[in-house]
């Protein structure tokens, strides 16, 4: 998370954005929310955080993952576990080329 | 006794003249008559001008009617009921590694996300029109376990 807190600042404002989703948080005021809080803090992840939704948690296998939408709102590509920052720019920039 | 006779001598044609307008002879006493009144006066010919010829009016014609194009003003009302298409979002803005970068192989996928709301760690309201604020958007799926 702390690579894609990251990138996410490099492409601020190039029409790629992010978004994230922690799937144990069912509402912002618990523990488990106080503590994701607290996460993204250290990473510095700045970009909105929603707690578990099914409607982006279908088909969803490993944790972590990251699902890439276009601007309609399909899902392109689905990439699991851990990644490089290099493999993450590569995903990131041959999907922006495509959409 | 000149002017006598010339006075007789006018009187003369004068008869003649007129008897000569019932006479088959008249030619000749209008020849006659001629010689001899020629030297006294000659006869005036005021010409008569000969009117211009006048152009034969060419009747005026009706311009043809042009067809007006059929329009109809149900075109605006279509165009009024045309729904304003959704901008999409340009990628005129740049990504930072374009120029270097090797093209992952990704599998694809085609599945629209449905309707959704969910609340965000700031208190906002998070929805599929999210995606539409980006050309891509990377949904990061974690947990805090």
């Amino acid at each position: 998370m702390g690579r894609l807190a990251k990138l996410q600042k490099e492409y601020y404002g190039s029409g790629v954005q992010f978004l994230g989703l922690v799937t144990d948080v069912h509402a912002w005021g618990g523990k488990t929310g106080e503590d994701a809080l607290h996460y993204m803090s250290s990473v510095g992840a700045e970009y909105p955080q929603v707690g578990s939704t099914s409607a982006l948690t279908n088909g969803l296998s490993y944790i972590p993952s990251t699902h890439i939408y276009d601007s309609t709102g399909t899902l392109v590509a689905k990439v699991t576990g851990e990644h490089s920052r290099e493999e993450l720019i590569n995903i990131i920039e041959t999907l922006a080329a495509k959409y | 006794m000149k002017l006598i006779s010339r006075k007789y001598t006018a009187i003369f044609a004068a008869l003649l003249a007129l008897c000569g307008q019932g006479c088959s002879k008249a030619p000749a006493a209008e020849d006659t008559l001629v010689q001899l009144t020629a030297p006294t006066v000659a006869p005036i010919v005021t010409p008569v001008p000969t009117p211009a010829a006048t152009p034969t009016p060419i009747p005026t014609q009706r311009p043809a009617e042009t067809e007006k194009p059929k329009t109809t003003e149900k075109p605006r009302e279509e165009e009024k009921a045309a729904p304003t298409p959704t901008e999409k979002p340009t990628s005129s803005a740049k990504t930072p590694y374009a120029d270097s970068y090797t093209p992952a192989e990704l599998k694809s996928y085609n599945v629209k996300v449905s309707d959704f709301s969910a609340e965000a760690h700031d208190g906002s309201t998070i929805t599929q029109e999210y995606f539409a604020n980006g050309t891509i958007t990377l949904l990061n799926i974690w947990s805090t376990t």
